[in-house]
């Protein structure tokens, strides 16, 4: 996409989201003070010259917080996702390319993980499973499915097309032709579903962290922070509406830049409509 | 398509008409079936009326009987079935034979006790004034109905379990000497038992309201309080009506009284600054750093303060390295700047504990420290020798919910880096903490115990008896041979001034070996509306001296 | 035609996906840390249990029994409706959900209704309004709506509109009044997708062949247009909502949890928080049931909808 035909708002999304990821990935350069560094005399202050943004319950600069708080959910955010859509991914290609009853057995095996809603399945998976893998897990298992019904439809498609046909006939294995030519067709719709469902892991995992069933303090986390900051936002609004801020504007840009990928993309297919 | 759009159309129309219908009629099925919504209104509006009429008349005794007082709490002040007790003896429905009154025992439906020097027979003159809320009379029998009771237990509960072996250890008979007189006999001395019967250890319930089988509560509880179960909600609210023939003193001004469950600390703040509740009930009800931000952004609001028998602590495991050496224990001691966290996170409410035994207990010994890192560092190199060790801290999440244990926690890992302990916080949910904790899969843990009993003795020996219950379960790994003899000793002496002797020297030994390391005496802090006086003013009674203000 | 035989076939396939919900729910069950002997016993966190009291609850609990006949046993309770005793509170589960089902329904349907109204109100207008800068500022703003998270909402909700301006009540469920911030802070982000989803079902419908013959023969008026199209465009969006609604009815947990509405959803959350497996074996056969359900019921609505849409052809 080039840079003149984007739009303000998707200028801005751009620009925001960059800003968020590079903020994150040299938070150690950024941050005024580390993020860790308690100093609890000097707790709940109002935002200062040396403290921006004032400091949390035990005297922590809320700004070096807030600069380190994507690093951990931005990173689980995209692996999760990315691991959700190689499963998809997986388990669509092979239903979709060999049909018949392993097509068959592979559809009702997902549609029982179908019918697992998915916010308070999360919480429950994730409450089980302690920890960071307990998140992953959560969010691949109630989130693979959409994706892999949506990879099976794509590769049942192509595989009735011609040229696949013609490659058969010069002796291309199956493994080939699934890799080499089945998958790039679905580059634009994974690059599409992994944004627009991006933006929702990352509020997921603000959630569960919210919920304390996610990243656990002391990590410098805007879930946790909303979270902790919960007794304490009335002295100190900040606490809350600076973490938040944070999350909303990570989703909100890549929110944005999703619609902007439809567009420019021109996929106008129902299946990928998604909410 | 013509046909197609009136059929959706239609659809549309329906699911609307569905969906009105559907929130219309849910509200009027609460109505019919509890009746409570209408109630609510209705005493939204009386609310409201009789401010209006309290400004006119100027009088307060109306208001009594006319406005319910509404008062927030953390749970459930009814846990209801399945649970032990049924409802909070702090809704002052059911009483015991003896109260535990800040740590002293007074009279409860027991208006006399004695024993025999072997402490082995126990009189009890009950009052022979006391009603059920049915209108029957307490006496020996109901008594012995309810030890039969406690004898179904173990039962368990979210205060504490009703353990006939805890509370009437040894137990052999208990007998009606006449229409009000009971007498207990044991096999072994129990000196204490008017300690370990008082508040929970004891509840009377008039038998028409227990399963004389399982021993569980089958109806709203019938006793002698002050209060009767109204109406009742699960985890939303209870009413509770006065006893207008309650025998005893400070007959309750209040007619009614709504205890509200918001279980969210946020939401709980939310409700006593909006005016919604009046006061705030429970212990840990309002976060001790929130009152100074309530009170100083507000003039409406009073704050009551009590002692309470909670004690927090860091509680080592002594069976790992580090914390087996005591002077690692006395290390983490010195490096604790309990006037900062007092200060910072407790808003200054609390105070800094030394000792192991609650300053409400009557056995309290005053016993004082210091915060110095410099010792700290010392004592801490000669164990580590110059090393770091990485040492585990975990803090239960429920705990954490009612007290700043989380900033504690970091607060702390960051001071005792500075001696050498990298420690590292997990917050657990109850079970997984529990089971850390009973493995031995910690090396520390942010805790508060409180001790239930005026009498330490159960507590002391359950924690820092080499035997313990708690201490070996816990894996806490202390051992002293003089502190076991102390309390061996202890547990069959009658004689109050020698016993206070020896549990001042056990407070010693704790203060030096520190087999849990104290850091501060917990307070009970209640916030109310200005609109209600009489809050809390008694010990021990909890709603009854509350009216509505001038 | 054959509609009840269709739906029959329905019913048929979903039999054995809710069993696979139900193994997965007890697979999920054995493989979590935490002995549930020792929670039940240790409640208040003070007795020692002996082992004699220990042989009598796994006795009792059946814990004693391979998985599979653990499975079988938990399985033919639950078909009775009888879920057993949560370990916590030893109170009955079944019992239990039935009274907290009319609050979490309650929250179910007031969001809805947010939904319904705000999300396909705004939906309306900016297809009408397309390309102009009420399209613009309300893409805006439904953007915005579903890229916050709505426990964060929910605090500043209870901020103002609570403590700062005393409109509403903090917790608890005191009538219609307490309902409207819980429902709204689960609404907020749905009215957010629903509205946008709306906008571009319509403006689909609007590019399809019809609706040009229409336009064509003189419908200028934009009202006009946008009724043709709404039925065809409704489509996509009742399956939204469908599985939306199908969604809060397993409970809006965290909505619930902040405003101590006690439903189905902090039901679940405090039983993984304690780790009470029966009530979290229950909740997920609950949720899946509705879900299930729900999904019928979208497929019977299409039918009804659209009788020409080819038994067995579901739009995703």
């Amino acid at each position: 996409m080039k840079i003149k035909e984007m739009k303000v708002g998707t200028m801005i999304a751009v620009i925001v989201l960059a800003g968020i990821i590079l903020m994150s990935v040299f938070a150690p350069l950024i941050a005024p003070y580390d993020p860790l560094e308690v100093n609890i005399k000097n707790s709940l202050q109002q935002p200062s010259a040396q403290h921006w943004l004032g400091t949390d319950a035990i005297g922590r600069d809320l700004l070096s917080r807030v600069i380190y708080g994507g690093r951990q959910s931005i990173i689980l955010a995209v692996v999760a996702t990315a691991l959700s859509m190689l499963v998809g991914l997986i388990i669509g290609v092979i239903a979709g390319y060999f049909g018949g009853v392993v097509d068959m057995v592979i559809t009702s095996f997902s549609s029982i993980f179908q019918g697992l809603p998915g916010t308070s399945m999360m919480i429950v998976v994730a409450g089980m499973v302690p920890g960071i893998p307990g998140m992953i897990v959560a969010i691949v298992i109630t989130s693979w499915v959409g994706f892999s019904r949506i990879v099976r439809g794509e590769v049942m498609k192509i595989k009735q097309e011609k040229f696949v046909e013609g490659l058969r006939g010069l002796g291309a294995g199956n493994l080939r032709i699934v890799l080499r030519h089945i998958t790039p067709n679905l580059i634009s719709n994974i690059i599409i579903i992994f944004t627009t469902r991006i933006a929702r892991v990352i509020l997921s995992v603000a959630s569960l962290s919210f919920l304390g069933l996610g990243l656990q303090p002391p990590t410098p986390d805007w879930g946790v922070m909303i979270n902790e900051a919960r007794v304490h936002f009335r002295s100190n609004p900040l606490l809350i509406i600076a973490p938040g801020a944070f999350i909303i504007a990570i989703s909100l840009s890549v929110n944005v830049i999703g619609d902007a990928l439809r567009d420019k993309l021109d996929v106008h297919k129902d299946s990928l409509r998604d909410y | 398509m013509k046909k197609v759009s009136i059929r959706v159309w239609s659809l549309l129309v329906t699911m609307c008409v569905l969906v009105t219908a559907f929130v219309g009629c849910g509200n009027g099925d609460t109505q019919s079936n509890n009746s409570q919504e209408s109630k609510q209104e209705s005493s939204q509006e009386s609310e409201a009326s009789s401010e209006n009429s309290e400004e006119s008349s100027g009088t307060t005794s109306n208001l009594n009987e006319t406005q319910e007082l509404v008062l927030g709490s953390v749970r459930d002040i009814i846990p209801g079935d399945g649970d032990a007790y049924y409802v909070s003896m702090s809704a002052d429905v059911w009483e015991p034979l003896t109260r535990d009154v800040e740590g002293a025992i007074e009279p409860g439906l027991a208006k006399s006790w004695e024993h025999n020097e072997e402490c082995t027979e126990w009189i009890f003159h009950l009052r022979d004034d006391v009603y059920f809320h049915n209108g029957e009379k307490f006496n020996a029998d109901i008594v012995i109905a309810n030890i039969e009771r406690y004898k179904k237990g173990p039962m368990t509960s979210t205060y504490v379990s009703i353990d006939i072996d805890k509370t009437f250890p040894g137990l052999l008979t208990t007998e009606a000497m006449d229409e009000y007189t009971v007498k207990f006999t044991f096999s072994d001395p129990v000196p204490t038992l008017e300690y370990m019967m008082s508040n929970y250890g004891t509840p009377m319930y008039h038998p028409d309201c227990f399963d004389a089988e399982t021993g569980a509560v089958t109806s709203f509880v019938i006793g002698t309080g002050r209060y009767m179960i109204k109406e009742h909600v699960q985890d939303q609210y209870a009413i509770f009506e006065r006893n207008d023939n309650y025998y005893g003193e400070y007959m309750p001004y209040i007619k009614t009284v709504r205890v509200k469950c918001i279980p969210d600390a946020d939401a709980r703040y939310a409700a006593i600054k909006s005016g919604e509740v009046m006061a705030l009930i429970d212990n840990g009800a309002i976060l001790t750093a929130q009152v100074e931000e309530l009170l100083s952004s507000d003039d409406r609001f009073d704050v009551v303060m009590t002692k309470s028998h909670m004690t927090h602590y860091l509680k080592v495991n002594g069976e790992k390295f580090p914390f087996n050496d005591v002077r690692m224990r006395q290390a983490v001691s010195y490096a604790i700047d309990r006037e900062t966290i007092n200060e910072q996170l407790w808003g200054g409410l609390c105070t800094p504990a030394y000792g192991i035994l609650s300053y409400r207990t009557p056995f309290y010994k005053d016993i004082q420290g210091e915060y110095n890192m410099e010792k700290a560092k010392e004592l801490a190199d000669e164990v580590l020798q110059g090393q770091r060790v990485a040492v585990d801290m975990i803090v239960s999440e429920s705990r954490a919910a009612s007290y700043p244990y989380k900033a504690e926690a970091e607060y702390l890992q960051s001071e005792l880096a500075k001696i050498g302990l990298d420690v590292n916080i997990k917050i657990l949910d109850g079970t997984l903490y529990n089971e850390a904790r009973n493995n031995g899969e910690y090396n520390c843990t942010l805790d508060a115990h409180g001790f239930n009993n005026a009498d330490p003795y159960s507590n002391l020996f359950g924690y820092i008896g080499t035997e313990g219950g708690s201490n070996v379960k816990y894996h806490f790994g202390y051992s002293n041979a003089e502190v076991d003899a102390l309390l061996a000793e202890v547990k069959v002496t009658a004689d109050e001034q020698k016993r206070k002797e020896i549990y001042d020297q056990i407070q010693v030994i704790a203060a030096e070996e520190l087999p849990m390391i104290p850091i501060l005496y917990d307070v009970n802090v209640n916030v109310h509306n200005k609109a209600i006086t009489g809050y809390k003013t008694v010990p021990g009674v909890e709603w009854a001296t509350i009216q509505w203000a001038e | 035609m054959g509609i009840v035989k269709y739906i029959g076939k329905r019913v048929l396939t979903l039999i054995p996906v809710l069993l696979g919900i139900t193994i997965l729910a007890f697979i999920l069950n054995c493989m979590t840390p935490g002995d549930p002997v020792e929670m039940i016993l240790t409640r208040d966190g003070d007795v020692m249990p002996t082992q004699e009291q220990i042989d009598i609850v796994t006795e009792r609990l059946g814990l004693n029994d391979p998985y599979p006949i653990q499975y079988l046993k938990w399985l033919k309770n639950s078909l009775t409706g009888e879920f057993g005793q949560s370990f916590v509170t030893n109170k009955s589960i079944s019992s239990e959900m039935v009274r907290r089902l009319p609050y979490t329904l309650k929250i179910a349907v007031l969001a809805m209704g947010f939904t319904v109204v705000m999300g396909l109100g705004l939906g309306i207008l900016m297809a009408a309004f397309r390309d102009s800068w009420v399209d613009r500022i309300l893409r805006s703003l439904t953007t915005i709506m579903l890229s916050i998270p709505g426990f964060w909402l929910a605090i500043l909700l209870i901020f103002l509109f609570c403590e700062k301006w005393q409109l509403l009540p903090s917790s608890g469920y005191s009538g219609f009044a307490s309902l409207l911030l819980p429902s709204f802070s689960v609404a907020c982000s749905t009215i957010g997708v629903s509205a946008r989803l709306t906008r571009t079902s319509i403006l689909d419908e609007l590019g399809r062949q019809y609706i040009t013959v229409a336009k064509a023969k003189g419908l200028k008026n934009k009202a006009v247009v946008i009724r043709h199209a709404l039925p065809g465009a409704l489509i996509p969006i009742m399956t939204f909502l469908g599985t939306y609604f199908a969604g809060i009815l397993g409970g809006s947990t965290i909505s619930e949890m902040i405003f101590g509405i006690p439903g189905i959803g902090s039901y679940a959350l405090d039983a993984v928080k304690a780790k009470d497996f029966p009530v979290i074996q229950a909740y997920v056969l609950y949720t899946g049931l509705v879900y299930v359900a729900a999904n019928l019921l979208i497929d019977i609505l299409y039918i009804v909808v659209n009788p020409k849409i080819r038994v067995g052809e579901k739009a995703e």
